[in-house]
């Protein structure tokens, strides 16, 4: 057997005890050391050993569905309490190893417990339809400078088209980019950290227009509310003029945890 | 939020999501057994697209492979396994063919950044 670790939790609570690990059948148990708790769960080496990983990392439809249930058990665990989460496939060959890095890492935990206390990870992603925020709020803009052309001498029409039309994708993009750190700003006064994280493909998100910001947001608990509120606002504001601006969460502290 | 919540809406950005969490966030302990990943943006992709491709294929209402018990036949299976590793084959193709996009992509860019 094998030993998976989700993460790690200074308080136990019987409800952790209770959720299956990645196999769907056994239980989550802990191993405690120094007030730390591992959560953990035995893993088949048939399928989590050595020789096994070696195909795994090949296989999607594996990788997926584990992804998925590694990341619902730790949102289980997230709602019980805070949880330190670990890396996708973190795994041991024995309790003693898994005490050794409590022990090991102590003070890293204390580091991080301390951070996420009372605090839950949100996400916000702003993503940009430039087309239409072009049409909506440049249009005026076309517009007199197409009135300005009328009449001039084909040639120089289309050399001050050409000229007008890169300043204009310099001017929107940095417009944008503007607006998306703006946003940022705003909501960050509700936040205790903010964390910009990368930008993801189109072919990650699924989402036909491209993203311009991806932060990630710790909040406390008791401003939550008034954090997703400010988004709404935010939303009034902005998505009418081709802005989609997307909330998750809350996650577990992926991004706040070192 | 229960498992099942998160179970549905697995295709899309919030898949993306949880990848983009779980494998390249988090505290990162050296286990004592270790999985190889390729580059995770790659990987993501790769995901995102065998999980659309299926749904895709349900959507179209193409989901024999659930219900039809002929299907379990040995010869069916050999035909199957043929069939898949066509499959495999084109989605290897088409995942190249992607793969191969995003870093033009983003060579494009990187060449109009820096002034080509």
């Amino acid at each position: 057997m094998g030993i998976l670790l989700y993460g790690i939790v200074n308080e136990l609570d019987n409800n952790i005890l209770e959720i299956n690990g990645m196999d769907g059948t056994s239980k989550l148990y802990s191993i405690e050391n120094s007030g730390y708790y591992a959560i953990v769960s035995d893993v088949s080496l048939e399928e989590y050993g050595e020789e096994a990983m070696e195909v795994k990392g090949e296989d999607i439809e594996w990788l997926k569905e584990k992804a998925v249930i590694f990341m619902d058990i730790i949102m289980k665990i997230n709602t019980i309490t805070n949880i330190i989460p670990m890396k996708f496939l973190t795994i041991f060959n024995s309790e003693k190893r898994v005490n050794d890095i409590i022990i090991e890492n102590s003070e890293q935990f204390l580091h991080n417990f301390k951070r996420i206390k009372d605090r839950e990870e949100l996400s916000v992603k702003i993503y940009c339809d430039e087309k239409k925020y072009k049409e909506k709020v440049m249009g005026e803009e076309i517009k007199k400078f197409e009135e300005s052309i009328v009449g001039k001498p084909k040639g120089a029409a289309f050399f001050l088209k050409k000229k007008f039309d890169t300043e204009l994708e310099d001017k929107i993009q940095s417009r944008i980019y503007g607006i998306a750190n703006q946003v940022r700003d705003n909501i960050s006064s509700l936040a205790a950290e903010v964390k910009s994280n990368k930008i993801l493909a189109q072919e990650i998100t699924g989402i036909s227009i491209p993203m311009i910001l991806n932060s990630a947001f710790l909040v406390d608990h008791i401003k939550e509310e008034l954090f997703s509120e400010k988004i709404d606002e935010l939303r009034i504001d902005y998505e009418s003029n081709g802005f989609l601006i997307e909330l998750t969460g809350p996650w577990p502290p992926f991004s706040f945890c070192e | 939020m229960g498992s099942s919540s998160l179970n549905q809406s697995t295709s899309g950005s919030t898949l993306g999501e949880i990848l983009e969490k779980i494998l390249d966030k988090g505290v990162v302990i050296a286990g004592d057994i270790s999985i190889a990943l390729a580059d995770v943006e790659l990987l993501t992709i790769r995901i995102r697209l065998v999980v659309a491709s299926i749904d895709k294929a349900k959507e179209m209402g193409i989901d024999w492979w659930e219900s039809d018990p002929n299907l379990s036949s040995k010869a069916k299976a050999e035909k199957d396994r043929q069939e898949a590793q066509q499959k495999d084959e084109e989605l290897k193709t088409k995942l190249l063919q992607e793969q191969n996009k995003l870093l033009m992509d983003r060579l494009n860019k990187l060449e109009e950044n820096i002034g080509l």
